[in-house]
């Protein structure tokens, strides 16, 4: 193997021409109607976690699934992306690539900005929950998707969409303790979940406002509904499967919005 | 075939031109850092063009140096006695020599064999059972397993930005002190993307270098390899990367292989195909280390095949080899050794500091 430290001056001045030539073609064919350019501002959103009616207390609040067994949660995260926002006419504005991570340990998770929102009225808001396919083959990310985060299986890459762990009494692990990581980006067993929420007021997007949009994740619906989950028979998801898709078919019911503030 | 690089390589100049240029016009601009050095890797004649994409890690010097220093340093692991060269050593195909299971921190065991790491950019995916998609993750597994480095991200993370050295090296590498594991596997995976083999006596036959030709029993081997072997590792790369189950019977460690990363019962005992470059110095054999002696795999393959649903049909009746043959085999094998990786000085361990 020989390393050459690269000193080609011919190929350099190639490229530049090259590129040069490519900005000239461009400016020269693009004689089409000319857009005037979308002004655009930002929008909050912040996260709530509940069980139920009630505020999550990590370690602390106990609480009942839908198979009568009681349970207390330590962990609890969620990675949101692919924003989308939808305008009266129903037209669909997609946001630029943002990924946060909703860690209910961390309170700076909970509020997040999305910015380069063009100005308009809002109806409804999109996104995924977890990490889409791209990100999830696409070598090491950084920020809210970096391997530390403890958020990405390394013996079978992917991320973790959505990660709840607790214990039960029922769980029948020595520890009692249940751990619930959801993921899979293939088929048949992707466990991607998009969300659509209808806003109960417009949120209107303008130059200089930044609306506040705050929603409420419920916990418990992890647990529920279509799939009841009983912890003495599901206690430990650390894989893509049948499993996580049921949990995530479940979770995908999670989010309400619950104030809309211009 | 090595356009991609060169390209791209090119591309990192133009960039640096143009930084240049702006920071003579922009007055203030202290621009302490000198920045880092384009590096563009020869490729071997006739290799496919490289899998990994370098567009968002293009080589430097300076990154294969942080690299090369991060792939020997030992404190990247829990107790501090286990780096990547510990197990992959040069000397053996980047493999670990002599050592059937890999080894870990705490005197800890692995399920597997050590796998050499060479030729990795051309790779789709990586481990016995394909589990990790891309060459810039692949370390996380080892690093974090608690059966080889077992350390923690985030503590490993502290550790090096509170180390003046690394502070320096990733400076150097990335612009700033910044050390982020994003950089890291940036860092290593540039180093691991110089570990090419494409020099053998092999290739200076196939590519006609310098009059080379194969002896007799060489060329009676690379008839046998054609004829018993090419169909699976296959040439240029001796893998066609994809994951069979060669009939070896189930380990004590009840290692069902790519089952466990597609759910899928069809992929039941099958195990990525491995290369056969510089195989006579990366022993022992097979995803456990079974086999070491290669003599042994010929006479697993001629008749300790044990039939199961999904024995792959080229191997299910065994591949008859003589006497003969074996020999052939082994000398063509042996023309499959590259010293030029094996004995590559910019390869080889660094001091740590």
């Amino acid at each position: 193997m020989i390393l050459r430290i690269f000193r080609s001056r011919t190929f350099t001045i190639l490229s530049f021409s090259g590129i040069l030539s490519l900005m000239a073609c461009s400016k020269s064919e693009n004689n089409q109607t000319i857009v005037p350019p979308a002004t655009y501002s930002s929008l909050q959103l912040s996260f709530s976690n509940y069980v139920g009616n009630v505020p999550l207390q990590r370690n602390a609040g106990t609480y009942t699934n839908a198979a009568r067994e009681t349970y207390t949660i330590s962990k609890f995260l969620y990675y949101i992306s692919n924003f989308q926002l939808v305008d009266s006419s129903g037209k669909v504005t997609t946001l630029p690539p943002r990924y946060f991570l909703v860690d209910d340990a961390i309170d700076s998770t909970k509020k997040i900005i999305l910015d380069s929102v063009p100005v308009g009225r809002y109806t409804a808001i999109r996104w995924l929950i977890g990490v889409d396919s791209i990100r999830n083959v696409s070598g090491v990310q950084a920020g809210a998707l970096a391997p530390e985060n403890g958020m990405f299986w390394t013996w079978n890459s992917g991320y973790i969409m959505a990660k709840l762990e607790g214990n039960s009494p029922a769980a029948p692990t020595a520890l009692k303790e249940f751990q619930l990581h959801i993921g899979g980006f293939k088929f048949p067993y992707n466990a991607l979940k998009t969300v659509t929420l209808n806003l109960p007021v417009t949120a209107i997007v303008a130059k200089g406002t930044q609306p506040k949009l705050s929603f409420r994740a419920d916990a418990g619906k992890w647990l529920d509904a279509p799939n009841a989950i009983s912890f003495a028979t599901t206690t430990i998801v650390m894989a893509a499967g049948t499993d996580a898709l049921k949990i995530a078919e479940n979770y995908q019911q999670m989010f309400t919005v619950m104030t809309v503030a211009n | 075939m090595n356009r991609k690089i060169t390209y791209i390589a090119g591309l990192v100049c133009l960039v640096i031109l143009l930084a240049h240029a702006c920071k003579k016009d922009s007055a203030g601009n202290t621009g302490t850092t000198p920045l880092p050095q384009p590096v563009t890797l020869q490729l071997p004649a006739g290799f496919p063009d490289p899998v990994y994409d370098f567009s968002q890690n293009p080589l430097t010097k300076e990154g294969i140096a942080l690299g090369r220093y991060l792939f020997y340093d030992f404190r990247l692991s829990a107790d501090s006695t286990i780096s990547c060269g510990f197990c992959h050593q040069q000397f053996a195909g980047f493999g670990h020599f002599d050592h059937a299971l890999s080894h870990g921190v705490l005197g800890r065991q692995g399920t597997r064999t050590v796998p050499g790491i060479f030729n990795m950019i051309y790779m789709k995916a990586f481990m016995w059972d394909g589990g990790v998609n891309n060459l810039e993750i692949q370390p996380l597994t080892p690093l974090t397993d608690p059966n080889e480095m077992g350390v923690d991200l985030k503590e490993l993370l502290k550790k090096m930005q509170g180390d003046p050295n690394y502070r320096k090296m990733f400076l150097a590498a990335f612009g700033t002190e910044e050390v982020t594991s994003q950089r890291m596997f940036r860092a290593i995976t540039q180093f691991v993307a110089t570990m090419v083999s494409g020099n053998s006596k092999y290739d200076s036959v196939i590519n006609k270098v310098g009059g080379a030709t194969f002896s007799p029993e060489e060329q009676a081997g690379y008839t046998v390899f054609q004829q018993k072997c090419a169909a699976c590792h296959k040439e240029p790369l001796f893998t066609d990367q994809t994951y069979r189950s060669n009939g070896l019977p189930i380990n004590v460690l009840q290692d069902v292989g790519r089952m466990r990363i597609t759910n899928n019962t069809a992929d039941y005992l099958k195990f990525k195909v491995p290369t056969l470059r510089n195989v006579l110095k990366s022993q022992p054999y097979m995803h456990d280390g079974r086999f070491y002696d290669i003599y042994q795999v010929f006479d697993f393959y001629d008749h300790g095949v044990v039939v199961t649903a999904t024995t792959d049909p080229l191997v299910k009746n065994g591949i008859p080899l003589t006497d003969a043959e074996k020999r052939q085999l082994y000398f063509f094998l042996n023309t499959l050794t590259d010293y030029t990786l094996l004995q590559n000085p910019s390869l080889s361990e660094v001091p740590i500091q």
